[in-house]
């Protein structure tokens, strides 16, 4: 490309040119965070279409689904045999294949990423390093501690039995917490499941706010991803971080203003509205027996099981 | 830095959670007397905000990106109890639909990022820009500078939450429950994490953001604290409730040494006589730490020549409290100085 055919504009900057072929670029923070974005989006129409279904869970009063689900969470928090969390394991299972959640992104969202990140997390307390216990893989052992300048290296490194008992309950706990948690936020509707905690005592204003909250995030959301590809399309060459600095300060305070004055604007169009401050919220839902069947059934379920943690763990 | 299920013991989440509760009520209580029925409209995009920039990815001069929280800078916008109330309710969405952060660690993660971030980054702001102008340059330092302290700090802070579990919870073979790694190995690989990385990211946000206000937008930079009106009304109620306080102060002193009557020690404030005597023995490092401070003033509340009768010691008692009182009169005088807001001199706040 000859200089003289470029216009002016484009040459007064000390741009890189653009060249044909080439490696493709790692993807920048623009890139990652269009993204992630672009997964939100994907999350929230694949959960609004599984709480749609018809389903044992999906059918569970919210409230009640809400307070023994949670019930459930304790139990694993507090279970202290491995046993007791592989049982309440496959009662999520089964709950899951009840309320037609697909078994295969399921287990994938739970078992690919927790003994991916819990396992690194937790790699190093494997070793004796870390905690003392009983060695179960002797991995080397000198006749005597090293010294290195001024660290010391011990005689003796190994995977204790503790270590990796330890490791193994914290990943099982995890995928168990989340996929209870999955299990609660697949089969609501999430504006029926914010209305629901008020089971919870959370007070009204809280609730509004949440809901309030949620439909207006994917509003500043559309609204990030609105600066980020405009950005992007206009692009010529690369951006050092003196533009990249610059370019987030401003969108991030441009969202700023207009979230506030929109603030603004949400509030005249309640008080246009007839809304003077205090939250009533519509609950129509009624308890049934079935839904007192299940709870119950769920709560049964968790006071056993933790009889029996009690009886084989502690 | 949101903590997933399962890390933390049942206990410790409960327990944090608890101290959560009267945070909320207080927020929820100022915002109310501030903001009246704007509060929902108004935090509910306070906290989408706070939402969607955690998601933005920040890039890091060692070439990766990082995420900020957004804390620090709602709290400097919006004061810390509306920035507490509208973090809260961001962790909460993101606890509750996408999987980031336990739900039962909830009330854990919210201690850390919505009740330590948003207050230490707000006071460390106000103690730093005091008096300057409101578009000066230092006012962005400042906030960049609290951005980073209080993510920090809510970084240690669940540091320690992570190290006291090995501690507080395992079997009686020693397998660790919950998080494995005690207070020595988690305290020094958080603070690495987020002194290298995250902290410099939220510290970068909260400067650029404050910096393009003031430049394009600064009438946001206003809206907290309240203005000079509601400021002076304050001002003039003070007289009859702080003599009302003053006597009551004079009262309390004078009853003070009614605690000399007790016999013993109290549990747990035992100095290494008083346990050699209870245990035959002193813990070695116990021992080496107990003579740590020997400077002080007046020890055991006592002043020294005034031992001996009930009456003496109950003088020496009334004389350490008055003492002590003063003190912190004048530490709460000095920090008063450095926290007035510029408006009251009336000199440089307009027009700036």
């Amino acid at each position: 490309m000859a200089n003289k055919s470029l216009p002016a504009w484009l040459l007064a900057e000390e741009y890189s040119p653009v060249r044909p072929g080439g490696r493709k670029r790692r993807p920048g923070f623009a890139e990652k965070t269009l993204r992630d974005l672009a997964h939100l989006g994907q999350e929230v129409l694949f959960s609004e279409e599984l709480a749609g279904r018809r389903g044992w869970l999906q059918d569970l009063d919210p409230r009640c689904k809400l307070l023994s689900l949670l019930w459930l969470m304790v139990v694993a928090g507090l279970a202290r045999h491995p046993l007791t969390l592989i049982v309440i394991y496959l009662g999520v299972i089964l709950l899951a294949v009840q309320s037609r959640v697909p078994a295969g992104p399921f287990l994938k969202r739970v078992w690919l990423f927790v003994p991916l990140f819990t396992g690194i997390m937790v790699l190093p307390s494997l070793f004796n390093w870390v905690h003392q216990g009983d060695p179960l893989v002797v991995l080397f052992r000198l006749p005597a501690p090293l010294r290195l300048g001024p660290w010391q290296v011990p005689a003796l490194l190994a995977i204790t039995r503790q270590g990796l008992a330890g490791a193994g309950m914290l990943i099982l706990r995890v995928g168990v917490a989340v996929s209870l948690g999955l299990l609660v936020t697949l089969t609501t509707r999430w504006a029926v499941l914010l209305r629901a905690l008020r089971v919870l005592r959370v007070p009204r204003i809280f609730v509004l706010t949440l809901t309030l909250t949620y439909r207006y995030i994917f509003l500043l959301l559309k609204l990030t991803e609105e600066m980020f590809v405009a950005r992007q399309s206009r692009l010529v060459g690369r951006m050092d971080r003196r533009m990249n600095y610059r370019f987030l300060a401003g969108s991030m305070g441009n969202l700023l203003a207009r979230a506030y004055f929109l603030s603004e604007e949400v509030y005249q169009a309640m008080l246009a509205r007839g809304f003077k401050g205090e939250v009533r919220t519509k609950e129509d839902w009624r308890l049934t027996l079935p839904d007192y069947r299940r709870a119950a059934g769920i709560i049964l379920a968790g006071i056993i099981l933790l009889g029996g943690d009690h009886y084989l763990g502690w | 830095m949101h903590i997933p299920d399962g890390y933390l013991s049942p206990q410790t989440c409960a327990v944090l959670g608890a101290a959560m509760v009267p945070v909320w009520g207080t927020a929820a209580r100022k915002v109310k007397a501030t903001l009246k029925a704007r509060q929902a409209p108004l935090l509910a995009i306070g906290a989408a905000f706070s939402f969607t920039i955690m998601m933005y990815n920040i890039p890091i001069p060692d070439g990766t990106t990082a995420h900020a929280t957004g804390g620090a800078l709602l709290a400097i916008l919006l004061g810390p109890w509306a920035a507490a109330i509208g973090i809260s309710i961001a962790l909460a969405i993101q606890a509750l639909f996408f999987g980031d952060g336990g739900i039962l660690a909830f009330g854990a993660n919210a201690f850390n990022m919505a009740f330590i971030l948003p207050f230490a980054s707000y006071y460390i702001y106000r103690l730093l820009s005091g008096r300057t102008g409101l578009r000066s340059g230092w006012r962005a330092v400042a906030a960049a500078i609290a951005g980073f302290v209080g993510l920090n700090l809510a970084a240690l802070a669940a540091a320690v939450e992570f190290g006291l579990q090995p501690l507080l919870f395992h079997t009686a073979s020693g397998v660790p429950l919950y998080s494995p790694y005690p207070l020595a190995l988690a305290v020094p690989a958080m603070a690495l994490a987020h002194v290298l990385i995250a902290g410099p990211a939220e510290g970068i946000v909260t400067g650029l953001v404050i910096r393009y206000l003031q430049r394009v937008n600064s009438g946001l930079l206003r809206v907290y604290p309240a203005t000079g009106a509601v400021v002076a009304a304050q001002a003039t109620g003070d007289g009859a409730s702080l003599k009302k306080l003053a006597w009551g102060l004079v009262i309390l002193v004078l009853l003070s040494p009614l605690g000399l009557l007790a016999a013993g020690t109290a549990w747990g404030e035992w100095s290494p006589e008083d346990l050699q005597q209870i245990l035959g023995f002193v813990p070695p490092g116990l021992a080496r730490l107990a003579t740590t401070w020997t400077h002080a003033l007046f020890p055991d509340y006592t002043v020294p020549g005034l031992e001996g009768s009930f009456w003496a010691q109950a003088l020496g008692y009334i004389i350490t409290a008055m003492v002590g009182l003063g003190i912190i009169f004048l530490i709460f005088l000095a920090f008063n100085r450095l926290l007035a807001r510029p408006g009251k001199t009336g000199a440089d706040y307009h027009g700036k």
